[in-house]
């Protein structure tokens, strides 16, 4: 029995801190990644690297990381989530109602933002595990869906001077200087590291992408956790309106639009899986961090307002390609 | 034996079809504590069938579970794991991008309360230490890395893992479907040294395999099926080659012809 003792199929490969390499290039490449662009850009133009661009940078990035860390849950769990631009702007038009034509004070009223969220994420989640929709098209048809209530709902009119309660998470800075959306943005981060290492939700949703019939015969009730990656998706989406709205104290109907693609090109910048299994949270915080870096980079340096979309496609491009030559070296 | 008369799974009768397909037609099944049940039978025999009706995976269209001398209702996996019932499948049923606990105690793992008991959390430290216990003294396996994910670990580790993940809940029924299929020589003595330890904590083990060399070394018991039906049940003893494949193969057995039949149908 002893002679059959067996040692680890994947010694020979090459470990720093008791991973293999691959996995640290991963873990680690959005944030170096942010580090070099960085200083790169800061080089060319120090204006980049000014205090006040930095905060600029991320305050602008706050919306886009907080949709992200939803989006991971969602897509490492082998979903997507077309509907998120439309739910934000949902969630944002239901709060500036309550709070336009209902007695509910502001500071209760602005709840109704990522409850909503939650409810619209359920009905998707519940289109996708009990009509049997797949994820894609119950998402696009909930985000033409979505949007039509807020035509409905807001028509062509811009909402706007909201009360303090309305602008606290989006407007407001601590001492003056450091806005308090970025430090939500990043509490959310660090909550969703938290809820993916330590929970049975993050476990779970990690289990059921990986491999859908596994999950099952474990035990596991996947509908329920699949349906929970829609509803926290969904709750965010809630607190992204509420950074929005509050940022701009104004409100339009066609607030939330494009941001799907922007939010699921950070997580895919961020070294999440595609097609479900892992995800990397942090990974899609600085991965929403340099995309938002991209586009103030470039306008910094004189680019064209129009070339911003084509950097972004190229480190889309870049960032997964690296993965995918990772991913291959890792299971041959 | 057991204090119980009744054997620890008695399955009576069962029956599951697909649409116009039976893939089981009225099968019995008895495993004991401490005995080793053979299930063989050529593909499509409606092993795996049987085995995933008696796990919660599919409900039967017909028949009834017995389980310690109890009639018992399984109908979806909870059920299975609550009477004991753990079964390592023919495709491992890992998730290859978790690592090696997050497999071995996939459904399973170890709660931990947090904020006063408001949260239930995974205690992901004690996984550790209870994967670290598994590997030790369950498998005999040393596992470096065991943070990297399944995917990266050899087919006889992952196969390892598999049963390890059975091993880890305090079960009173294994079901091995093919565990020896895809094995090296050294992995699959250590298949059986496995087997025989469960024997011995007087665990029921259902070994399926298309191997009789293995089934021989290791079952107590064989029932054949061929076609979604029982054609044979008998104690290992009675048993030989030739008889095993006729069943197999004709779903019948009879001295002068198997010899022929034998050495037409076998390598």
């Amino acid at each position: 029995m002893d002679k059959s003792t067996q040692t680890s199929g994947s010694k020979d490969e090459l470990h720093i801190f008791g991973r293999p390499w691959t996995y640290q290039v991963e873990r680690l490449g959005p944030i170096a990644a942010v580090i070099i662009f960085g200083a790169v850009v800061g080089i060319i133009e120090p204006r980049f690297l000014s205090a006040r661009n930095v905060i600029n940078v991320l305050y602008q990035a706050a919306t886009y990381i907080i949709l992200a860390v939803g989006m991971t849950f969602v897509i490492t769990g082998a979903g997507i989530d077309i509907s998120i631009g439309s739910m934000l702007a949902l969630t944002g038009i239901l709060m500036v109602f309550t709070i336009e034509y209902t007695p509910i004070p502001p500071w209760l009223g602005i709840w109704v933002a990522p409850l909503s969220g939650m409810v619209l994420g359920l009905l998707n989640g519940l289109f996708i595990t009990k009509l049997k929709v797949p994820d894609f098209i119950a998402t696009i048809a909930t985000m033409i869906g979505y949007r039509g209530v807020v035509l409905i709902m807001a028509g062509g009119v811009v909402h706007y001077r909201f009360p303090a309660a309305v602008r606290f998470l989006g407007a407001y800075r601590l001492f003056g200087l450091i806005p308090i959306s970025i430090l939500v943005a990043f509490a959310i981060g660090a909550l969703g590291y938290y809820v993916y290492n330590n929970t049975y939700f993050g476990r779970y949703t990690a289990a059921l992408g990986g491999n859908r019939e596994s999950a099952i015969l474990a035990g596991i009730e996947v509908d329920k956790y699949k349906i929970l990656t829609y509803v926290f998706m969904g709750f965010l989406a809630g607190v992204a309106a509420l950074v929005t709205i509050g940022r701009l104290d104004a409100f339009h109907a066609t607030y939330g639009e494009f941001m799907e693609i922007d939010t699921i090109a950070a997580v895919i910048i961020g070294g999440t899986a595609l097609f479900g299994g892992y995800g990397r949270v942090w990974g899609s915080v600085f991965g929403a961090l340099l995309m938002s870096m991209v586009v103030n980079g470039a306008v910094l340096l004189g680019f064209p307002y129009f070339y911003q979309y084509v950097l972004v496609g190229i480190v889309i491009l870049v960032a997964v390609s690296i993965y995918t030559f990772l991913g291959t070296r890792r299971t041959t | 034996m057991n204090n119980n008369d009744a054997p620890f799974l008695k399955m009576k009768g069962i029956v599951k079809r697909f649409g116009a397909l039976t893939a089981v037609d009225n099968v019995d099944l008895a495993v004991d504590r401490g005995e080793v049940l053979a299930l063989v039978g050529e593909n499509a025999a409606g092993k795996s069938t049987l085995i995933k009706v008696l796990t919660g995976v599919y409900q039967a269209d017909q028949g009834e579970i017995f389980i310690e001398g109890d009639k018992v209702e399984i109908n979806n996996r909870k059920d299975s794991q609550k009477f004991g019932i753990e079964a390592v499948y023919q495709d491992l049923a890992l998730v290859p991008q978790l690592d090696v606990p997050g497999n071995l105690f996939l459904g399973k793992e170890p709660p931990k309360k947090i904020l006063g008991g408001l949260f239930k959390v995974i205690d992901n430290k004690k996984l550790e230490e209870q994967t670290r216990d598994i590997l030790k003294d369950n498998l005999n396996m040393e596992i470096e890395n065991f943070n990297d994910p399944v995917i990266n670990h050899s087919g006889g580790q992952q196969q390892s893992i598999a049963i390890g993940r059975a091993l880890a809940s305090e079960c009173d029924l294994i079901v091995m479907d093919e565990p020896t299929a895809s094995l090296g020589v050294e992995e699959i003595d250590m298949t059986f040294e496995i087997v025989r330890r469960l024997k011995q904590n007087n665990v029921a083990v259902i070994f399926i395999s298309h191997n009789l060399e293995h089934v021989f070394e290791v079952c107590d018991k064989v029932l054949v099926m061929r076609m979604g039906e029982r054609v044979g049940y008998m104690d290992i003893e009675d048993a030989t080659r030739e008889r095993l494949v006729s069943l197999m193969v004709h779903g019948r057995y009879e001295e002068e012809k198997s010899e022929k039949s034998v050495a037409n149908k076998t390598v």
